[in-house]
């Protein structure tokens, strides 16, 4: 009897584990896998919408106070998350995350490539946690100065 | 045979050592290191920042040097900010605590580097070093401010 209840307890337990395991293993997101999923949903957007402060999916993914930075400064050459002009040429690119610095203050530094055939660029993501959600805080360009 | 054996195996061996050039090859981190170390020194020894000090081009790359000279000659800077140390004053407490930590690749030819400046005593890195390395030299491309985004102004 005594056993027939520990088989019990020990299958409950393997179920709860099955059922909650994958539920935690998305909650632990990386600041890389953060920075990849935001960069392939904005190298969509990018070509499908002409003003991506539109888009109401991009304050789930970019700090408030960049929004609101980059709206005050209004339009420019270069198309700020991609530090790129108008082409075509990120269309259909591969989005190549590797490695991150931690930094002081939960700030984290994301080199991020954009790969297809004949063509490859990077940007430098600095990527911000604010209440357990990462933001993106910042893009730089990797040219000099 | 067994002699051409072991000549055979000493070969191989010789020809997996490490290049005595890449042996001797200064690595990413120290090269910031030394950088700061020099840069720290001189601002605290003529208490001015040494960016028009003619040895700051072996360290920082040509054009990133000139505009940030440049920057100066015209009083501009995003933040009041020294670009290379990203504070307004120069501390002793920064030459004896600053501190360099693990770099990462960003492709072939450029790396970034963390480096703490020791306002507090453990390592807390807030300024990413930009390096690049072209034909067998590093030289500093850009200093990032990790906190604060990008306000440089523009040149042109």
């Amino acid at each position: 009897m005594r056993i027939r209840q520990i088989v019990i307890c020990v299958l409950t337990g393997l179920l709860c584990l099955g059922i909650l395991c994958p539920k935690a293993a998305d909650a632990a997101q990386t600041p890389q896998e953060f920075v990849k999923e935001f960069y392939e949903w904005y190298l969509i957007k990018h070509y499908e919408r002409d003003d991506i402060f539109e888009e109401e999916k991009l304050p789930e993914y970019v700090d408030e106070s960049l929004i609101a930075y980059l709206k005050r400064r209004g339009p420019s050459d270069i198309y700020y998350f991609i530090q790129f002009g108008s082409t075509m040429a990120f269309k259909d690119c591969r989005v190549v995350v590797k490695d991150v610095l931690n930094m002081t203050d939960d700030v984290f530094v994301v080199p991020v490539m954009f790969k297809k055939e004949n063509f490859e660029s990077a940007v430098i993501a600095y990527v911000k946690k604010v209440d357990a959600r990462f933001k993106i805080a910042s893009v730089s360009d990797v040219y000099p100065y | 045979m067994k002699k051409f054996l072991l000549v055979c195996i000493f070969l191989v061996m010789t020809l997996l050592q490490p290049c005595p050039q890449s042996a001797h090859a200064q690595d990413v981190e120290s090269f910031v290191h030394d950088f700061y170390k020099w840069y720290l020194k001189q601002s605290l020894a003529t208490d001015d920042r040494p960016i028009f000090d003619e040895a700051i081009f072996k360290y920082v790359c040509r054009c990133t040097a000139k505009r940030v000279q440049f920057d100066y000659n015209r009083g501009v800077s995003a933040d009041e900010a020294d670009y290379y140390q990203k504070g307004q004053e120069i501390l002793k407490e920064s030459l004896e605590k600053f501190m360099v930590g693990k770099s990462i690749a960003v492709n072939e030819s450029l790396s970034l580097v963390p480096v703490s400046m020791g306002y507090q005593k453990e390592y807390a890195p807030d300024i990413v070093v930009y390096v690049e390395k072209t034909k067998g030299r590093m030289c500093i491309s850009k200093v990032e401010f990790s906190p604060g985004p990008n306000l440089r102004a523009p040149v042109y």
